[in-house]
């Protein structure tokens, strides 16, 4: 699919025009992509390496064990060729595979409620 | 002297980070004491529990919850049996704690270790602590300290050093003033957990011209190994 204009994007870029695409709910289907942008919007720009760490110690602390090597590996591999390309193509992050930076779209703050309650929910 | 045990300890590089959203942890505060750096990256408020993640030349090698460690390394250390079949992040903590070759410690670093030994000698209250200190003169400042863990304990006490000064008798003391040669650049402690071998921790660190290279264990037969030569060492002629 061809990424959208820049103008496109931000002339779809209110809230009300975000929540009537499918892409959007498809980007925020996933605990593990709701984790990746909530961490984007807090901390700002963020390597994919240290997602694929976050997502993995994540892991790790709810099931109380050690994560290993092939728990990162997964988790950057699932970045990589899933997460990352959907949350990009919904417009709710930047990517730039050559650096390997990944930064947050500005959202509207309802999106920014959503994403953050949808994970201090699943927190509890 | 002591050679063949700093050859045998590794020199992996190992980086240990905590990410968390509060302030340190006591882990790190642990670590610190034992003169492994960490390093610390911050969470958001509403994200996971803190969690570290072990590196080591540069490969991710495990990451596990802060809650999880600390309750690995309450002592005594239980470590599991068959070390071949432990997860590698498992042994890599292990190797961590055991292990690990710090370089370029400061005296202070030094002192803080030690007197995590001295502390879990008393608290066991017997078995023997074999202490080199370079030279006698550098017991005068720990004396007192020396003094107490004698006297509250029934410890027995083994203090190596060059005979530059006169150390005052203490019952539960003996001085080894005559050491082997090259025992002037080491600073070691060995106890050997008394009748509870899980309890044995020793400290082995020799002064360079940047600080001290020094390793900790737990590893009970380590520390008999390093409290036997330290004990050869000492016999007196």
């Amino acid at each position: 699919m061809v990424a959208p204009e820049k103008t496109d994007r931000r002339a779809a870029s209110s809230a009300s025009s975000r929540l009537s695409e499918d892409r959007f709910y498809d980007a925020l289907s996933s605990v593990q992509r709701r984790r990746v942008l909530y961490h984007l919007l807090e901390e700002g720009e963020t390597p994919i390496e240290e997602l694929a760490t976050v997502l993995t110690g994540w892991e790790a602390t709810q099931r109380g064990t050690m994560s290993t090597p092939a728990d990162h590996t997964k988790h950057h591999l699932a970045l990589h060729h899933i997460h990352l390309p959907l949350l990009a193509e919904a417009g709710l992050v930047a990517w730039d595979r050559e650096s390997g930076a990944v930064t947050p779209e500005s959202l509207e703050p309802l999106v920014r409620d959503i994403v953050r309650r949808s994970v201090e929910a699943s927190r509890s | 002297m002591f050679e063949s045990y700093f050859q045998e300890f590794q020199a992996t590089d190992y980086r240990l980070t905590v990410y968390r959203s509060d302030g340190p942890t006591d882990i790190e505060e642990w670590f610190d004491a034992h003169g492994v750096t960490v390093e610390h990256r911050h969470l958001p408020p509403g994200g996971p529990d803190p969690f570290v993640v072990l590196e080591a030349d540069g490969e991710f090698v495990g990451s596990l919850g802060v809650t999880a460690l600390e309750g690995l390394l309450e002592p005594p250390l239980v470590r599991p049996t068959e070390r071949e079949e432990v997860a590698a992040g498992y042994s890599a903590v292990f190797d961590l704690i055991d292990d690990t070759l710090v370089r370029g410690m400061t005296r202070r670093e030094l002192l803080a270790v030690s007197r995590e030994i001295e502390d879990r000698a008393y608290r066991v209250g017997r078995g023997t602590l074999r202490v080199s200190f370079q030279t006698l003169s550098t017991f005068e400042s720990q004396a007192d300290v020396y003094r107490t863990l004698a006297t509250e304990t029934d410890l027995d006490i083994h203090i190596y050093g060059v005979a530059d000064w006169n150390p005052p008798g203490i019952q539960g003391v003996t001085y080894h003033g005559r050491p082997a040669e090259g025992i002037d650049r080491h600073c070691v402690l060995a106890f050997d957990g008394g009748t509870d071998v899980t309890q044995a921790c020793g400290l082995l660190a020799r002064e360079q011209a940047d600080g001290y290279d020094g390793v900790w264990t737990n590893d009970p037969e380590q520390v008999a190994e390093i409290a036997t030569t330290l004990a050869e060492s000492g016999a007196d002629k």
